[in-house]
């Protein structure tokens, strides 16, 4: 039965390192989530009646927020870091309607505008931001693990 | 050419440090390798190709009581095994390819778990309905409406349901009812994916682990609802969990050490982010869900007692957020009905009862239904114990993951939840069952033809026919559970799924009725009823009192509604429920006709609604 490769995980995390294709994938996102956080924001500062703007506004919901914060930590394996992004992001949104219901300070354009322009901050970090590096003692140990 | 030997790792996502998959085929072999290289995903354009073709649509009059699979093509049932096979065929190449396990597990989601939206004409399930209609309320309103429903003490998924339709500017959310059921359970398979990753490591156990609960989820409890949100939101945080957390793994070999639990090996700031995350995750859960926080602190208790959660304070912590809401948040919920709600502890007889003996009621074709879900449920718990009795014989003494897979089943010693306590048992079960069920599967992968002892010549025969025979029983497994999770997540459809017809006729009843009218169904569980005007017109069902439905014209004149709705749906559900014959309620509207209490003042197709006389004016 395969186990976690506790050893390397150890030594990658104490070096910090991360594999050369997460930045391109990192930009990859970014750049995916900046146009949909973009475009839901747009339709609705002007108010767009569409249902495409429904749909919108649950993928960024579902996503956007999330990822931005995730991708922080440097979480892995993918999957982990894509359930983790899509459970903090509505976590946050359950939170942030749950303190409006409760203070009766209802305005959920005004919070998702809000929303999306913290958002989009955080992902422009995500685009500009340096590459992060593997560490080269990292990968040699890594090609050496027999396993 | 020699076959290159290849760990189990490269059949999955790499965790931080692992070396990227070795390039196992070279230049001279590629054309070799090529062509069976292929066959998954031919086997996978196959299934889509079957289930496209056998698709169409399927109206609730179709059904009998066997529900949906009666009215299924066998081009279509054959999808699901043809599906299978490939990602059998997928995980016996060496080596797997991730991305194409994914895309074939996405593929899965969508035929499991699209089959209704794809097929029936509206969302069914009336709950799913009757949330649209409290989130409404409070998209309209600001609040939670207080002393209603005790759905209205957890507003957390109302509220952001809400917040998203009064964002978008839409008057409600019945635009997301139809497909919530693949996104959910889409979210969970990923859930459940990280969550196997974690405790296996890329091993192709995860990817069967990840199978078994995609085709295992018999439960439904994935339609547009609170549960089906947080129990997204739980298994992140036990992936969280056991990612950054836990120490040794949910899957070591070896039980935790005496002297206490040590640290995981990470980072500090790392063991600190997933804190907060899980924290974050706990206190979204707590106003959201009145069972889903109790139960994440419930693991994590397991995770402490088995010496394998670092942090022993975290449970608490989830236990207090979950306690503090329900002392202050869900107040109007309690306050009154406190018996209600502590009066099943320890009352184990009578949440079996309810649990099992309450649900075996109804026409053979119900019974049925409820046999292949015991069968589904009793099959995933005989390969979580197999898997459990393999690990043992490998030496692997941790009890960790068979705890954590028994622990939702203490539940039931607590409260009977009006009936549901097993299919949520199972549903919190199911991730840990899938895991250890994986074990037993991954098995006859690991035989290699000519495997065995030089000197053994039989061994090595049996050992060859095993490594052939073996993915076939991987498959055969896969391919019956999933043809029963078909049969049994469609085996309401009959009065569950809703006609268009149904739909129109709530939406006249709307129309017509003013504040402080009723608007009543015969039945709750057969009617979108409850999707708009909460607590604006007082939405019933007559069945509530009237037992059986005997004497239904009588119940129907007592109750007195201003607006009755009547629909096919119900009619089946009183026949599978109640036996009556075919047509009974079409026999209840000329009565009321009759009486001249009632009048008709809607009809299309076979759904009317009819307005009592003084009503109607």
């Amino acid at each position: 039965v395969a186990q976690p490769p506790h050893g390397n995980q150890l030594l990658a995390t104490i070096k910090g390192s991360a594999p050369v294709t997460d930045s391109a994938s990192r930009r990859i996102t970014a750049t995916a989530l900046i146009a949909l956080t973009a475009l839901t924001a747009a339709l609705t500062a002007f108010d767009m009646q569409t249902t495409l703007r429904l749909f919108l506004t649950v993928a960024f919901v579902a996503v956007a927020p999330g990822w931005a914060a995730v991708d922080y930590l440097r979480i892995s394996p993918a999957s982990l870091t894509w359930i983790t992004a899509v459970a903090s992001g509505i976590s946050l949104v359950i939170l942030i309607a749950q303190v409006m219901v409760w203070t009766r300070w209802w305005h959920p354009a005004g919070a998702l505008l809000t929303l999306c322009g913290l958002t989009l901050a955080a992902l422009l970090h995500h685009l500009v931001r340096p590459n992060e590096r593997p560490n080269i003692a990292v990968r040699l140990s890594a090609r050496k693990d027999p396993r | 050419m020699t076959r290159p030997e290849v760990g189990k790792k490269d059949a999955g996502e790499l965790l931080p440090g692992e070396p990227p998959t070795p390039s196992i085929v070279d230049v001279g072999a590629a054309h070799i390798e090529f062509w069976p290289r292929l066959i998954a995903p031919a086997l996978a354009v196959l299934a889509a190709l079957l289930w496209l073709f056998g698709l169409h649509p399927v109206a609730p009059a179709q059904m009998g009581s066997l529900g949906l699979i009666t009215a299924l093509s066998p081009a279509l049932l054959v999808a699901y095994p043809v599906l299978v096979a490939a990602v059998v065929v997928e995980l016996t190449s060496r080596p797997p390819r991730p991305r194409l396990l994914a895309a074939l597990t996405a593929l899965a989601v969508l035929l499991v778990y699209g089959l209704q939206p794809a097929s029936e004409p509206t969302a069914r399930l009336s709950v799913a309905w009757l949330h649209t209609g409290f989130a409404h309320y409070i998209a309209d309103n600001g609040h939670a409406l207080q002393g209603f429903d005790a759905r209205f003490s957890w507003p957390g998924f109302f509220s952001l349901i809400a917040f998203i339709t009064k964002a978008s500017g839409v008057p409600d959310a019945t635009l997301l009812l139809q497909w919530a059921p693949v996104v959910l359970a889409g979210l969970a398979t990923l859930g459940m994916r990280a969550l196997a990753v974690v405790i296996l490591g890329n091993s192709r156990a995860a990817w069967l682990a990840t199978w078994l609960f995609l085709l295992a989820q018999w439960t439904e409890q994935d339609y547009f609802s609170p549960q089906a949100t947080t129990y997204v939101l739980m298994l992140a945080a036990v992936a969280v969990t056991a990612r950054y957390l836990v120490n040794p793994g949910l899957a070591a070999p070896r039980r935790p050490g005496p002297r206490g639990r040590l640290p995981p090996a990470n980072l500090p700031r790392e063991r600190l982010a997933a804190h907060a995350l899980v924290v974050l995750l706990a206190l979204a859960l707590a106003p959201s869900h009145q069972l889903t926080p109790f139960m994440l602190a419930g693991l994590l208790l397991v995770m402490v007692l088995t010496r394998s959660l670092w942090p022993g304070w975290l449970p608490w912590v989830v236990l207090i957020s979950a306690l503090v809401w329900f002392s202050l948040g869900a107040k109007d919920f309690w306050q009154g009905q406190l018996q209600m709600v502590v009066g099943d502890f320890g009352n184990v007889t009578s949440s079996v009862d309810q649990g099992v003996g309450g649900r075996f009621v109804g026409d053979a074709g119900r019974t049925a239904i409820l046999l292949v879900r015991v069968g589904i449920t009793g099959a995933v718990a005989l390969l979580a114990l197999a898997g459990w009795w393999i690990r043992r014989r490998h030496g692997f003494r941790s009890w960790a993951l068979p705890l954590l897979a028994i622990a939702p089943f203490g539940m039931v010693t607590v409260q009977s939840y009006g009936g549901e306590v097993f299919v949520r048992c199972y549903l919190f079960a199911l991730p840990f069952a899938a895991i250890l069920g994986a074990f037993v599967l991954e098995r006859p992968f690991d035989i290699r033809p000519g495997a065995g002892s030089a000197t053994d010549s039989l061994g090595k025969v049996a050992a060859s026919w095993a490594a052939r025979v073996a993915p076939a029983f991987a498959c055969a497994v896969l391919s019956v559970l999933g043809l029963a999770t078909v049969v049994a997540r469609g085996g309401n459809d009959a009065y569950t799924s809703f006609s268009r017809s149904d739909v129109a006729a709530t939406q006249a009843a709307y129309g017509l009725a003013t504040p402080g009218q009723t608007i009543s169904g015969l039945t709750s569980d057969a009617l979108p009823l409850g999707y708009a005007q909460i607590g604006v017109v007082e939405q019933s069902t007559i069945g509530n009192n009237c037992p059986d439905f005997s004497r239904i014209t009588t119940c129907v004149l007592t109750a007195a509604p201003d607006y009755l709705i009547v629909t096919p749906s119900q009619d089946i559900y009183g026949q599978i429920y109640y036996g009556e014959p075919p047509g009974w309620s079409g026999r209840l509207v000329t009565d009321l006709d009759a009486s001249g209490a009632y009048r008709i003042i809607f009809r299309q197709d076979d759904s009317q609604v009819l307005a009592k006389a003084v009503a109607a004016g």
